[in-house]
């Protein structure tokens, strides 16, 4: 296990911990958190388990895609100040997930090549989820810093990460069929840090417990 | 494309893109903080507002009260006292009785003459009829005639145009500081000073009393806070200075 690895983890234990040992005062949108982080850990895990028996582990990852996106769809409509917005939140889901299934179907990836048009419309519209958030948190202004509030940290950080991942994502199989050096020197490790900025700043939101 | 100039390129277009998003936040802070900065000021405006118009329904209230015990007063325990002594002056006696009559006839025309006094000085049209000036005169005059205390008023530079709601809130306080006088000071001497000077009215109410702690018994009688609301409302200052001997309490406010 590197280092990457370690840190990934410790930051997915963190936040899990913190969820589990406040579950019973934790909002809704915390508990759909805490949630997201142990079903990530499993999802590691098994990803890990078949890398290592069967080689390839894109195959997992093209199904546990959807249920990263409808767990994160759960944390946004949960908090209070979403409620507002909670129709164009099931629009865009619906969206989502109808093209997911188009793509399973009728869409069989080249060997070696991701499946990057489904991570693509889903981090948009993660982002576009991020965005209203922003949105909903500046109309709904009250007295309280807005580093206190776990909204803003949701709002931020799924903002920052899904913008790397879209620019990930839509150069991945570009570089990787070219052997660039480009995905294992730069776009790799970017990713990996604003993956740790995410989920360091949802395990600050479940900590906060403030998403009102 | 070479795969270092490729490289220079990608991380160009990244640095941008990230420079772009973390600008968008650091301006989305600051928005919200302004937004925020802008709501409390709002807020605090509407709180100044209704304060002030809980103090001005407070006072409507307090002289609607004052002018119907005055009407109260002139209208009917007056009329019963006139009747009273129209009735001692008709009743015939003996020699020996003459004196006690005399003595009340005496007691309820002193009182009937302090009862009129006392619903003209409560009654607001009667205060405002008269002016400021004139108002405050009449009260020193009253405080003379009591024998307790000599008073003095000088005024100094004319001053006009004053709204006559603003006239009867200053005549209210100075009512209230020579009241507090008479009745906590022990004074022998109280004197009153009105100066305007341009735009600004100094009214300033001073006893050679026994003076108190205006920072211990400052806000815990009602006359002060009284003094101090009334004062509010019409956007001036009171300023209580004590010691030994006397107190000195002056308003100030702008006559623009």
């Amino acid at each position: 296990m590197g280092s990457d690895e370690i840190i990934y983890y410790a930051i997915l234990l963190a936040g899990a911990v913190i969820g589990l040992t406040q579950i019973r005062r934790s909002e809704e949108a915390g508990r759909w958190l805490t949630v997201l982080f142990l079903y990530l850990i499993v999802k590691e895990l098994a990803a890990k388990f078949c890398a290592v028996y069967y080689h390839s582990n894109l195959g997992f990852y093209r199904i546990t895609g959807i249920i990263d996106f409808v767990i994160t769809t759960f944390i946004f409509l949960s908090i209070p100040v979403m409620h507002a917005l909670k129709k164009v939140i099931y629009a865009l889901a619906v969206g989502v997930i109808l093209f997911y299934l188009v793509i399973i179907i009728k869409w069989e990836p080249q060997k070696g090549k991701a499946d990057i048009y489904f991570e693509l419309v889903n981090n948009f519209v993660l982002v576009c989820y991020a965005l209203l958030l922003m949105k909903r948190i500046y109309e709904s202004i009250d007295e309280e810093s807005i580093f206190r509030k776990s909204a803003f940290w949701i709002a931020i950080s799924t903002l920052l990460f899904y913008c790397v991942s879209i620019v990930f994502w839509g150069s991945f199989n570009y570089y990787v069929g070219k052997n660039s050096a480009i995905m294992g020197d730069v776009l790799t490790p970017l990713y990996h840090y604003a993956n740790y900025v995410l989920y360091a700043s949802y395990a600050v939101a479940v900590r906060l417990n403030n998403f009102n | 494309m070479p795969d270092d100039k490729e490289l220079q390129f990608f991380i160009y277009t990244a640095l941008t893109v990230f420079l772009l998003l973390v600008g968008f936040i650091v301006l989305f802070i600051r928005y919200y903080y302004r937004k925020q900065l802008a709501n409390a000021r709002e807020k605090q405006t509407m709180a100044a507002t209704f304060q002030e118009e809980l103090l001005q329904s407070q006072i409507e209230i307090q002289e609607q009260t004052l002018r119907n015990i005055s009407e109260e007063i002139h209208d009917n325990i007056g009329q019963t006292l006139s009747l009273a002594k129209l009735q001692l002056n008709t009743i015939n006696v003996d020699e020996r009785s003459v004196e006690k009559l005399t003595g009340s006839k005496a007691l309820v025309s002193r009182a009937i003459q302090d009862l009129r006094q006392l619903s003209k000085n409560i009654h607001t049209e009667s205060v405002l009829g008269s002016g400021l000036v004139k108002a405050i005169a009449g009260q020193l005059e009253l405080i003379e005639r009591t024998g307790i205390c000599k008073t003095e008023l000088t005024v100094s530079g004319t001053p006009s145009d004053i709204n006559p709601q603003v006239e009867l809130i200053l005549f209210r306080i100075v009512q209230e500081a020579l009241n507090n006088s008479l009745k906590h000071s022990a004074a022998f001497s109280i004197n009153v000073l009105i100066k305007s000077i341009e735009n600004q009215l100094y009214i300033s109410v001073s006893d050679n009393g026994k003076g108190f702690d205006p920072r211990k018994n400052g806000n815990s009688g009602s006359g002060l806070r009284n003094m101090r609301n009334r004062t509010k409302l019409i956007g001036g200052d009171l300023n209580i200075t004590s010691g030994t001997p006397g107190t000195t309490i002056t308003v100030t406010i702008n006559n623009e």
